[in-house]
């Protein structure tokens, strides 16, 4: 049925990258995101609007997508690509101290400052996520009533502030993400994140094909 | 520069709220640095990359 669903996601000599469910589940995570972000610290800095109910529920997608991406990564993805390798980190390190001038070593599916940041996201989302469901206890909605009994007052102003320093550290994450999004030597991972593909020749370029063995469409 | 917001319940104990917002520009600072700095090793990168592949196509020296 997937294979069926990305038939028009690689034309001949494309190598698919991000199949739609990823793709997806990136694009509803940055949408919300920044929501979150936009309803979490424009009145922060004076801007004064009802944010409150357009936060959680942006919070209850979020948390959705997440669940979506692990469901994705256990069932069908696989943990490989995004696992750090000691080979990985050497090259970064003789490259950032001049011994070696980028050109020569390939990467597998994820280079290894994409799996860094991946996994530096991932536990302060996870962070934000975890404390803003137990938020949610002192929100009434549809679904409860509010209840602001259910922690003891000091817990609760830990709840807040690893959900308060968490979502301040996103805003480094996001400014750091689009930066690198927008560089030029970097458009094609953006593209591939829209579109799904990359060149054959990017490919061969980047990637070490015995550690990342991808899907293509063939002339 | 504080780092969490406290106050003072009914009964005259402190009573820890979240997180100050005081260093929020930090952040965005952070971020802001990182870009810099990125920058500038890409561009020193780049020049080293340069000399190197100059000097090869002169044979050294």
């Amino acid at each position: 049925m997937e294979a069926a669903a990305d038939e028009g996601d690689a034309a001949p000599g494309r190598v698919i990258r991000h199949r739609l469910p990823e793709r997806l589940f990136h694009w509803v995570m940055a949408a919300s995101m920044l929501v979150l972000l936009a309803t979490g610290f424009l009145p922060v800095i004076g801007i004064k609007f009802p944010w409150v109910t357009i936060h959680w529920i942006a919070g209850l997608v979020l948390t959705a997508a997440i669940l979506f991406h692990v469901v994705r990564v256990s069932g069908w993805l696989g943990f490989r690509g995004m696992s750090v390798r000691l080979d990985d980190l050497r090259h970064a390190v003789r490259h950032a101290t001049g011994r070696s001038l980028s050109g020569g070593h390939r990467s597998g599916k994820y280079e290894l400052a994409q799996q860094l940041y991946h996994h530096t996201v991932a536990i302060i989302v996870l962070a934000a996520v975890a404390t803003g469901i137990v938020m949610m206890a002192k929100v009434d909605t549809p679904l409860w009533q509010r209840d602001p009994y259910l922690l003891a007052s000091y817990t609760w102003g830990i709840v807040y502030v690893v959900h308060g320093y968490a979502g301040m550290a996103l805003i480094t994450l996001l400014i750091v993400h689009v930066y690198f999004a927008f560089r030029p030597e970097k458009l094609w991972f953006t593209r591939s994140m829209i579109v799904g593909w990359i060149t054959e020749r990017e490919f061969r370029e980047r990637f070490d094909p015995e550690r990342w063995r991808p899907e293509r469409r063939d002339a | 520069m504080e780092f969490v917001r406290i106050s003072r319940n009914a009964w005259g104990q402190s009573e820890l709220l979240g997180a100050s917002w005081e260093p929020l520009w930090l952040f965005v600072a952070a971020g802001l640095a990182a870009i810099v700095v990125h920058a500038l090793f890409v561009a020193v990168a780049s020049r080293r990359a340069n000399k190197t592949g100059r000097r090869d196509r002169t044979g050294g020296a």
